[in-house]
């Protein structure tokens, strides 16, 4: 009698295993469609923050400060971002979003990071040697940068069971390199709310 | 006569169950185990790679793969191992009913390996390490960070204080914090390896290591807690040692002694005849210890000799999760040889032979989930030593249980440079600590 009642079970089971062997599924999405998986920082997170910082970089009385003093435009520099979070975050996709916004923006000059700068003038001095007379790029006539653009991604996370809270929060200073002013202080919050799954198949 | 027809089926039990004694997971480990007594990384990654392993392993099989490519000093490609297995890991935290209900007619091992507590927390410190000694201590930060959101979660689940509260973890992460300059996070983290390990002692003997105390004098003197510094001083008898000013002027050399294989799980069966009836099996798991063969390591460099000390018995964690479980483990046990014994009755009052199929089919298909992840050492032992800046020469005794030294390691052209940690590992697996001693 209860044999019976067992045998719909098995083929129920049955039926799960084959459905589980389905192939690889692709469905392609544009790259600025919001797809959060697994709660953690995404590319979403990175351009969303560097957008509305960046925005809100260029609006500041600075940029209209130094032009009035100086008559050109601020060159501005990226230094280092620090990553606190608890998360293994691409720090590079995020400042190239940041360099991007800054640059299109035509408001500020862009100066090359340290990395890419000995890369530059290794090309340089390569012309020296080879590069005809008028082609040639003089060394010594570099833009020097007159802001630094600092920052940290910080989290805080709070959980109960499979439930958690992830707090990000984005800092980015501009410090004036004549004086160590801090003309901008930027902040940016995500707040994430993730439900992890008490049950699978 | 029916007494006589239940005896003979009873041995040929007995005998087809001799017949097939099928390997269990444990067992799959022992090859690759002796290629690590040579250091032959190339032919241990190999094994495993040809080793058929189910979805069901998939988890140790990226733990394992990870252990033996950073054994090999392929640290990046043991992370990429590490963060597949960490994500997995994740996902199988959620409860599979189907697997439950497999563990309740089959067998345990049937369900997928998730990893025990103590396993989840040294992922990350094995990750953590990898970086570290790539010498990103950015990177290990988030690990640190990591651990200590895991240990929280752990805490959450209450699984009592040799879970929750690793001392070696709460360690490590302080150790990351004070190499990244941020003495208070390091203290609280100092402070906490201390407790763990005070709560730890009453379960095992786990050994306050030296260095911790004079880890902690230096972190409570450099944040200001003078009463603490004070009591600590006290408490340990010591009144003078380098403070945090001194060591930032210096580089230091963090040695890391992965001692052994960590223990084996077995299976112990017995199989008992009922009068008249089938053979009932149950079949559990037991840890097996390795002897050990090293009891420390002797650095010598820069004219300073330190020994490491023992600051995490991966062995103990192992056998202390084990009998955690146990009760669990018995109960479904008990249930599956009631569940089959059952289904053996009610089919051989049908047919005979149909009853003895069943009976044997439940026989076999009764085995003791011997998993763990294998390739973590039965021990961990550290030792720190500052110096000056400089390019130094190190070279590592390998003591025996009598402090005998066996086995030299050179390391030549080590860099220190002032304010930074250098981190070393060494793993050695003796030939002598593969042989089990049976407890």
């Amino acid at each position: 009698m209860r044999m019976n009642r067992i045998y719909p079970l098995f083929a129920a089971l049955l039926v799960l295993f084959v459905l589980s062997g389905c192939s690889t599924q692709v469905n392609r999405i544009e790259p600025d469609e919001v797809r959060d998986l697994s709660g953690a920082w995404n590319d979403t997170d990175s351009r969303l923050v560097s957008e509305e910082m960046i925005a809100d970089l260029l609006e500041r009385p600075w940029v209209g400060d130094f032009r009035a003093e100086t008559g050109k435009r601020p060159a501005v520099i990226v230094g280092t971002l620090r990553n606190l979070s608890h998360e293994h975050i691409n720090i590079n996709t995020f400042v190239a979003d940041i360099e991007r916004a800054m640059v299109n923006s035509g408001r500020v000059d862009f100066v090359a990071s340290s990395l890419e700068r000995e890369e530059i003038r290794d090309e340089r001095k390569d012309q020296d040697l080879n590069a005809r007379e008028e082609t040639r790029k003089a060394m010594g006539q570099e833009l020097g940068a007159d802001f630094m653009l600092k920052g940290q991604i910080n989290t805080i996370i709070d959980h109960a069971s499979k439930n958690q809270v992830r707090f990000y929060q984005v800092d980015l200073t501009l410090i004036s390199l004549a004086d160590n002013r801090k003309v901008w202080l930027g902040q940016k919050k995500i707040k994430k709310f993730v439900k992890r799954s008490k049950l699978r198949y | 006569m029916k007494f006589f027809y239940s005896a003979v089926r009873g041995l040929l039990l007995i005998a087809l169950l001799a017949l097939c004694g099928c390997a269990s997971y444990s067992n799959s480990f022992v090859p690759i185990a002796a290629e690590l007594v040579g250091h032959d990384l190339d032919s241990a990654l190999e094994l495993l790679d040809k080793e058929k392993t189910p979805e069901r392993n998939r988890l140790l099989f990226l733990m394992n793969r990870g252990m033996l490519l950073r054994m090999h000093g392929e640290f990046e490609a043991s992370n990429q191992e590490f963060f597949a297995a960490k994500q997995l890991a994740e996902e199988l935290n959620a409860l599979s009913l189907r697997e439950q209900a497999l563990a309740l007619t089959l067998n345990d091992a049937t369900r997928s390996y998730a990893g025990a507590p103590y396993e989840q927390v040294l992922l990350n410190l094995y990750t953590a390490l990898n970086y570290l000694e790539l010498g990103q201590l950015e990177e290990a930060r988030v690990e640190a960070l990591q651990v200590d959101l895991l240990l929280g979660e752990l805490g959450d689940k209450e699984l009592g204080p040799l879970f929750d509260n690793d001392p070696f973890a709460r360690y490590l992460t302080a150790l990351i914090y004070e190499a990244g300059g941020e003495l208070s996070d390091a203290m609280i983290g100092y402070r906490s390896s201390y407790q763990a390990y005070l709560q730890h002692r009453e379960r095992y003997q786990a050994i306050l290591p030296r260095q911790l105390e004079y880890d902690l004098l230096r972190a409570s003197e450099a944040v200001g807690l003078s009463d603490e510094n004070k009591n600590y001083s006290a408490d340990f008898g010591i009144d003078s040692w380098q403070d945090a000013a001194q060591l930032r002027t210096q580089g230091e050399l963090v040695f890391l002694f992965h001692n052994g294989l960590a223990p084996v799980k077995i299976e112990e069966a017995i199989t008992v005849p009922m009068l008249q009836g089938p053979l009932i099996r149950v079949a559990l798991p037991a840890y097996q210890r390795r002897q050990s063969c090293f009891s420390a390591a002797r650095l010598r460099i820069g004219g300073q000799v330190v020994e490491t000390e023992t600051f995490a018995s991966i062995e103990e964690l192992a056998i202390a999760e084990l009998e955690r479980n146990q009760p669990a483990i018995l109960a479904r046990a008990t249930a599956r040889a009631i569940l089959k014994h059952q289904l053996v009755k009610r089919t051989d009052k049908k047919n005979g032979l149909a009853g003895l199929l069943v009976n044997v089919a439940g026989l076999l298909t009764e085995r003791a989930d011997t998993r763990s992840w294998m390739s973590l050492p039965a021990s961990i032992q550290l030792a720190r030593i500052a110096l000056p800046a400089g390019v130094y020469d190190l070279e590592v005794e390998l003591l025996d249980l009598d402090g005998q030294p066996v086995t030299k390691l050179f390391y030549p052209a080590v860099r220190l440079e002032s304010g930074q940690k250098n981190f070393i590992s060494c793993h050695e697996v003796a030939a002598g600590s593969l042989l089990g001693e049976h407890r």
